[in-house]
């Protein structure tokens, strides 16, 4: 193999879109690449980002105290502060990084003389960028143009994968192949719906074999339907359940749905939401220590329930935590407890503390958040087994804190930790990477598909990429009056 | 790889120590400085057997001080690429202008500058684990850890084992094939497929060898007459002895059967094959630093050597060291052979000594930046090398003051047993080798063994018409200054306090030895002519000064040098300070 007979320092980078699409890589290919598995590293375009400025950074006027990530939920709820970055911001200071510095450059250029690019499609001007600055010799591209979906970030388009695609010394085309679906059934059926043939043969066979379901619902909001579907793909036996809504605002409400019917959901995207539960459970500890102020910790509480909310404003009762309005009785009161029960075990052990912290949330009477909390929590007290039996101290709530702050800003560069639900809830732009057993779609009568018109060239390949994420079933659920995109399904 | 920085903090006989080496470094000391402690440290942090090993204790607290971490801290630089990438989240700008890791540049551009280079900190820590009553030890990146909260980041295993490091000690064995032995690495850095089938079919050779000894008859019979009785136990029936006992070497251990292997040397002296201990003593430290050399040079390696050129000549010595000084990589000498500073530059020599409140301090030598400094360097290598291992030092004019001292000394010791200075720890030098010597060169002499942290005793004469201004030059650049009494030189206080008649003798035994002819009569001199002649004839012939200390009557001795040796002693030795008139 190529690697092994490099040069020990040199490796491969290979890049993609998420965290998922990490590690659906790398345990495909863990057989494939024994021996020199660490010296492959497979990455989201963030993640590297984010490597080389914690790496340099110092050295680009950026501090030499760790790069603090601003989440959204946070800027969404207190405003945006200018002494932290966000997510968008990693790629540019990277990109600047790199063309002002050739040692540095040539650094990571000598390291991976490959560099391999997953989904090269969907990369905009400074992802590209930042792969022409790291790459040292050759690059592989792996695209696409049918799963062609973030149209909308700018700097993507069909044109842009074009002018790639002609840049390149050699074009394979691969061969219509899935490994998700072996038998050919889904992706033939994600490509007929992709132009639009819903008379193709691929569509009548999925349907025969039931590997299609259309399911119309009568009105409502399809909450009952969906909630169906979930349990007819589980009793089937299918280990994962991929949702989508088209929107966020009906993925919020999706969520609820599943939330008050009791089904355990993580609602992928948000990795803040566990980054969150991290900070604020770190903020608990240090309240317990008096190291922080009731109210900072009702902030970070209010900063982790945003966090797991999609709408465009912050939620309402996080409002009332951070005191812009008054707080339900039963909350408040429950607050009041959670306070004292923090003080309280403050002469006790870091175990008696964390596992207060890891399960606090579900003593609020609020129903959201509860599955990315308890999730957090677990992660939490694996983080701090290493000092659960050390006493509560100034010491041990400040390493507890360095411990948990790496996991926190993980999660946000990685956009991952949330999603290794069962069930996963998401919007259609959101598939990256991602598959499951079982697909439903769920479209609302009011879902917004832009202005496309005939024959939806851009909203078609979403949709095929959203099928074709499927391993076995695909449901598709819709409303009495399905939009033009969509409503060719109702015919079937 | 280098180390540019090393850093301890409360490590054994350090309470804290930082060195900044400009090239390689050769370390000299005086007994206690800590070069062992010092070769320790490094072993610490770049040996990857030290965690393995679990090596701290109590005693590697300073003055046993376990309140606090015990730490060593490397900045390592000229990191070859497999390390650079290794490393690739830890690298850091070192600063070759300032000498030290940069926190913070402003513009990434000045990553570039030609005196920047990308370097790594590597930091081992013990920490008294009060509870547990032991060591806890880890090596970790400091950029990345942080310190206060306990949340390190710990350098993995296998880039630690891919540091070049050795370190060497006279216990070593050599042309080790062992799993731990340099000779093995350097078999295995050359790459091939040989060595490992060699490996296979010895194992298997010596395996059937010593299969087949139960096969002989006159041992199978034994063995069945002494199994026979437990046979049932050993569910010997219808199977063959050799089914049932084999004889395996070493336990079967591949590495114990390699470490067995031990090199034979023939140097054609008649005594054949030897085993290295069998030859003399230098055979093997020699082979051991070629061994050392070999490593360094395949990966431009840190090496260590604890006690350089302790079984070595003098030439021998300076020949190894300058080999490794041209090779890649950084050597750490630790000697006590002054001859070996020849090959280095000044700025590679450090020195390890004891400050006044008995806290170790190391000095390093300066890279003369004038003519001046270029004159005094060599006073340097002739002068101050010798007195490095020393903790103090008199600085006479010229060689005949020292020679006169050192003699005196020597005569007492044989007669009375009384300690010469070089004993208490004092070496005698001189300034005359700069050419210029004389009150002059006493006070750049001084200069340049105090910055080695030498306590300097200036010695001077008092016999010229400046005397006041010579003595506030001494007094300036010494510790302590000990003046000769007014009028006096040297050959004045060899002669004074003589008696009349032991000084004839004396005078009348040079005579002998030189074959002089002087126009005056040594037996009819009166006291005063007598001692004149003999100062002039002390400094004719290019100095008798030795020859006449030797030539004074048994029990005889020139009480004023006495004297001096004395205040000499008593100066280093209890650090009096400033102008002492003798």
């Amino acid at each position: 193999m190529h690697l092994q007979s490099a040069r020990s320092s040199s490796r491969v980078a290979f890049l993609t879109f998420s965290r998922s699409a990490v590690s659906q890589i790398e345990s495909r290919a863990r057989g494939l690449l024994a021996g020199v598995r660490d010296r492959i590293e497979v990455q989201t375009f963030h993640s590297l980002a984010y490597r080389i400025i914690r790496g340099f950074g110092r050295y680009a006027g950026a501090g030499i105290t760790d790069i603090g990530i601003q989440s959204e939920a946070r800027r969404k709820l207190l405003g945006a502060d200018d002494g932290l970055l966000t997510y968008d911001d990693l790629v540019p200071i990277a990109v600047s990084i790199l063309e002002r510095s050739t040692r540095v450059r040539e650094l990571f250029q000598s390291r991976w003389p490959l560099v391999i690019c997953d989904e090269v499609q969907d990369t905009n001007e400074e992802q590209w960028n930042l792969l022409q600055l790291v790459n040292g010799g050759r690059m592989l591209l792996l695209g696409d143009p049918n799963q062609l979906i973030f149209t909308f970030v700018k700097g993507v388009s069909q044109e842009r994968f074009e002018t790639i695609r002609a840049s390149a010394d050699r074009v394979v085309e691969l061969e219509e192949r899935s490994h998700r679906d072996p038998t050919g059934v889904i992706p033939a059926l994600a490509k007929a719906v992709r132009v639009r043939q819903f008379d193709h043969p691929a569509v009548p066979h999925a349907l025969d074999n039931g590997q299609l379901r259309i399911v119309r619902y009568a009105e409502g909001s399809g909450a009952d339907e969906l909630i169906q579907a979930i349990n007819d793909a589980r009793a089937a036996g299918a280990r994962s359940v991929s949702v989508f809504g088209h929107s966020n605002a009906s993925v919020s409400e999706i969520a609820e749905v599943l939330t008050d019917s009791g089904i355990e959901h993580v609602l992928v995207g948000i990795p803040e939401a566990h980054a969150e539960a991290l900070a604020a459970m770190v903020t608990m500890c240090q309240r317990s220590l008096g190291l922080a102020t009731s109210e900072e910790t009702r902030t970070s509480l209010a900063i982790f329930l945003t966090s797991t909310w999609r709408g465009n404003t912050p939620p309402a009762l996080a409002e009332a935590l951070i005191g812009r309005s008054a707080l339900p009785e039963r909350l408040e009161l429950a607050l009041a407890s959670l306070d004292d029960a923090l003080v309280d075990v403050a002469d006790r052990t870091v175990r008696e503390l964390s596992q207060l912290v890891a399960t606090s949330w579900l003593n609020l009477p609020i129903q959201r958040g509860r599955s990315a909390w308890l999730r957090a929590g677990e992660h939490f007290l694996r983080l701090t087994r290493t000092i659960a039996d050390e006493e509560i101290s100034d010491d041990s709530v400040a390493q507890l804190g360095a411990m948990v702050e790496e996991s926190r800003v993980a999660a946000l560069v990685n956009l991952d930790m949330s999603e290794r639900g069962t069930i996963s809830l998401m919007n259609f732009h959101q598939t990256k990477g991602r598959e499951a057993d079982a697909v439903i779609h769920l479209y609302r009568e009011d879902d917004y598909f832009g202005s496309e018109g005939p024959p939806y060239e851009n909203n078609s390949r979403l949709l095929n990429v959203s099928i074709s994420r499927a391993r076995r079933t695909v449901t598709i659920l819709l409303p009495p009056r399905p939009h033009p995109l969509v409503a060719p399904f109702a015919s079937l | 790889m280098k180390i540019l920085q090393l850093t301890l903090a409360n490590f054994r006989g350090f309470a804290a120590l930082t060195m900044k080496p400009k090239g390689h470094a050769l370390v000299f000391g005086v007994p206690g400085g800590g070069r062992s402690d010092l070769a320790e440290a490094i072993s610490r942090v770049l040996d990857e057997g030290t965690l393995r090993r679990r090596a701290a204790n109590e005693m590697d607290f300073h003055n046993r001080n376990l309140s606090t971490p015990a730490t060593v801290e490397l900045v390592l630089g000229s990191l070859n690429e497999d390390l650079r990438q290794r490393f690739i989240d830890d690298l850091e700008v070192w600063s070759g202008e300032t000498d030290t890791v940069l926190a913070e540049l402003d513009e990434p551009d000045d990553i570039d500058l030609p005196a920047h280079e990308l370097v790594v900190r590597l930091k081992y820590r013990a920490n008294w684990v009060e509870a547990q009553d032991l060591v806890e030890e880890i090596l970790y990146l400091p950029k990345r850890s942080d310190e206060n909260s306990g949340a390190f980041q710990r350098v993995r295993r296998s880039d630690l084992e891919a540091l070049p490091f050795a370190r060497l000690n006279h216990r070593e064995r050599v042309l080790d094939l062992g799993a731990q032995g340099k000779f093995r690495k350097l078999v295995e850095l050359s790459g091939g497929t040989e060595f490992p089938q060699a490996i296979r079919d010895y194992m298997k050779a010596i395996d059937d060898q010593a299969a087949s000894f139960v096969e002989k008859d006159q041992v199978k019979n034994v063995l069945e007459e002494v199994l026979g009785p437990i046979g049932e136990l050993l569910r010997a029936e219808g199977r063959a002895v050799k089914d049932i006992v084999r004889m395996v070497p070493e336990g079967g251990a591949i590495g114990g059967i390699l470490r067995s292997l031990t090199p034979a040397i023939d140097l054609t002296d008649g005594g054949g094959h030897l085993p290295i201990y069998r030859h003399r003593s230098s055979l093997g430290a020699v082979m051991r630093l070629a061994e050392a050399l070999r490593l360094k040079r395949a990966n431009a390696a840190v090496l260590v050597s604890d006690n350089f050129a302790e079984d070595l000549g003098a030439a021998t010595a300076m020949h190894i060291a300058a080999l490794l000084r041209t090779t890649e990589g950084q050597s750490w000498l630790f000697s006590r052979e002054p001859a070996v500073a020849d090959v280095f530059e000044p700025q590679e020599i450090f020195r390890l000594s004891l400050d006044a409140s008995g806290e170790r301090v190391v000095h390093q030598g300066r890279l003369p930046t004038n003519k001046s400094e270029r004159v005094a360097w060599k006073h340097w290598q002739r002068n101050i090398l010798p007195a490095l291992t020393y903790a103090a030092a008199g600085v006479m004019e010229g060689p005949h003051d020292r020679l006169s001292v050192n003699s005196v000394a020597t005569r007492r010791l044989m007669d009375s047993a009384a300690m010469p200075p070089g004993a208490h720890g004092v070496a005698v030098v001189d300034a005359g080798h700069a050419g210029s010597g004389g009150s002059t060169g006493v006070p750049k002499l001084a200069a340049l063994a105090r910055a080695m942290g030498i306590w300097t005793v200036g010695i001077i004469d008092w016999d010229k018409a400046d005397a006041d201004t010579i003595l506030e030059a001494a007094v300036a650049a010494c510790d302590s200054v000990i003046r000769l009494p007014d009028g006096s030189a040297i050959e004045r206080l060899l002669i004074d306090g003589v008696g009349t008649e032991d000084l004839r003798l004396a005078v009348i035994g040079l005579i002998d030895v030189t074959g002089l002819e002087p126009p005056w009569d040594v037996e009819t001199l009166a006291d005063d002519d007598l001692r004149k002649r003999a100062v002039e004839l002390l400094k004719s012939s290019g100095g008798l000064h030795e020859s006449y200390v030797e030539a004074l009557p048994d029990g005889v001795l020139p009480p004023m040098i006495v004297k001096l040796i004395d205040t000499l002693i008593d100066a280093a030795l209890n650090r009096r300070v400033g102008h002492i008139q003798l």
